[in-house]
């Protein structure tokens, strides 16, 4: 293994961003549920079905991944223990719950699909507590012991990525489900309504991410600045709370040694979305093939998953010890 | 509810960086190579022509406060009552290394092998027989003394919650006190000095 790649906490990447995708990913097949209650809409059911299949798979690929950074995995379990203080141990009930709710939202779709309202309300619940598990995983960065995760940027850069990843990982299984699963005719038009959702919804990601990348490079820099701006030697100043500034200083110097990894995030974590949802308004305003919309969607999911994970391995490296 | 707070106090003046006290507790201790809940830190301090060389020796500072009990999810840390020292228990511990990020003095560290987690828990069987920690016994100037935080003051020459790179004391209230070098800046001009460095000899 790489040393970068155990440096960047390759295990927490996966595991963080695969809750946060489903995180996402559930409250996308919410909104549908929600919004063809008064309407009823048996294609956008179906398609709403088939998108439960993702839930599971994914949180069960984070799971696991939470456990391969672990000196003791077998001893896991010991992490509920201690909910009165610890973020770590909440973010475990908080993933666990989620996970246990998922699978009874997904039972629910499967087993009991005309009793809409108890499934809607089971729903709601397990959205809340998706998005406390992502507030879980911010918290936990969130400390003085590492000044470099220690900003309001960490829970918005997270919450960005649940906006990204999801709706486009719901949209791929759209679009494996049209046309194999679902007719292609019948399902054209639930299809393209749900390429200009995902437009908008990818392009609120993009700037939540951009506002929440510009925010922490302003405050490494700030930082580093502030700290290479007193006498002496370069990080310098470091009595009490102007350590601090030594921290952020180091975590600058690790942005520019992982430029890469930065350049990646920006490209395919911001850009390519924004790009993806603008290519997508025109092409469905130009009445363009649905299969091509598709075809983007999916590779667009692929590279911007990409460059997401090169952006929260870059967040892990910057988080270095500092003392 | 903690009675009294025991804690270390280090002397940068006395201290000449021998490390005699980070070699004695991983002997007493057998630790793997790349452990050591002692370090000593050496670094320069004030600025031409009288530029000092100093060393401050760093381990657990059995904070009032601990962050690593409070973020620890397996309750592997406890903080005694008696004394205030904050114990670590490898047994209980399931090695997710959370505590080496919360704590700001990078204290905790992780050993691959065992896949735990450790950290100095201020020698608490020697001290409930009577004894010194090893580190302190083994001080060839006595720079570094162990006792009741709120006692230092009647004993020590200089009693300062902050040190050069030390983060700040006040995040989780560090017991350890210091004293600074006589002839160098003084902790209330709050100069700047450059960053200490683990194990660096040369500046």
């Amino acid at each position: 293994m790489a040393n970068w790649l155990h440096d960047a906490q390759y295990s927490l990447v996966v595991f963080t961003l695969f809750i946060q995708a489903t995180v996402g990913a559930f409250w996308v097949l919410l909104v549908s549920d929600f919004l063809k209650r008064r309407a009823p809409d048996k294609v956008q059911d179906a398609f709403t079905r088939i998108g439960t299949y993702i839930l599971i798979p994914m949180t069960v690929i984070g799971l696991i991944f939470s456990t391969t950074h672990l000196g003791r995995p077998m001893y896991a379990w010991r992490a509920l223990k201690h909910f009165e203080t610890s973020w770590m141990s909440r973010e475990i009930w908080a993933t666990g719950a989620f996970f246990g709710l998922i699978a009874l939202y997904t039972y629910l779709w499967y087993k009991r699909m005309e009793d809409g309202e108890l499934r809607r309300l089971i729903g709601v619940v397990t959205g809340l507590v998706g998005a406390f598990a992502v507030l879980t995983q911010a918290m936990i960065y969130t400390i003085p012991g590492r000044p470099m995760w220690n900003h309001w940027s960490t829970l918005v850069l997270f919450v960005a990525s649940v906006l990204i990843l999801g709706p486009l990982a719901v949209a791929t299984a759209y679009s494996f489900a049209w046309g194999r699963v679902i007719d292609l005719k019948d399902g054209e038009e639930t299809v393209r309504r749900s390429h200009r959702r995902l437009g908008l919804t990818l392009l609120a990601g993009a700037v939540t991410y951009g506002v929440g990348l510009a925010a922490r490079v302003g405050y490494l820099a700030a930082g580093a600045a502030a700290a290479g701006s007193a006498p002496g030697a370069r990080g310098a100043a470091a009595v009490g709370a102007e350590t601090v500034k030594t921290a952020l200083w180091i975590g600058q110097g690790i942005m520019d040694q992982y430029g890469w990894l930065l350049n990646l995030q920006v490209l395919l974590g911001i850009g390519l979305p924004a790009v993806l949802a603008v290519a997508l308004w025109w092409l469905h305003k130009r009445g363009a093939s649905l299969k091509l919309c598709n075809g983007l969607i999916a590779a667009g999911l692929v590279l911007v998953l990409v460059g997401e994970l090169a952006g929260r391995a870059l967040f892990y490296l910057t988080g270095k010890p500092w003392f | 509810m903690t009675t009294t707070q025991m804690g270390f106090h280090a002397d940068m003046e006395k201290c000449i960086g021998c490390k005699c006290c980070e070699a004695a507790c991983k002997d007493f201790y057998r630790m793997p190579p790349e452990i050591r809940w002692r370090k000593v830190r050496s670094f320069e301090m004030g600025e031409f022509p009288s530029a000092l060389r100093v060393h401050l020796s760093l381990a657990c500072n059995h904070c009032e406060d601990p962050a690593c009990m409070k973020g620890c999810p397996v309750e592997a840390y406890t903080k005694r009552d008696k004394d205030g020292l904050v114990i670590h228990d490898p047994t209980a511990c399931i090695g997710c290394q959370y505590c080496t990020w919360t704590c700001p003095y990078g204290v905790p560290q992780f050993d691959p092998e065992q896949g735990v987690v450790s950290k100095c828990n201020g020698c608490y069987q020697r001290i409930d027989e009577g004894l010194m920690p090893r580190c302190v016994e083994s001080c060839l100037t006595g720079a570094l003394t162990f006792g009741d935080v709120d006692q230092h003051a009647a004993t020590q020459r200089q009693v300062v919650r902050e040190a050069p790179g030390f983060p700040d004391p006040s995040i989780t209230n560090a017991s350890t006190r210091f004293a600074w070098p006589l002839k160098g800046p003084q902790p209330e001009h709050q100069m700047k000095v450059a960053p200490p460095k683990e194990g660096d000899h040369h500046g």
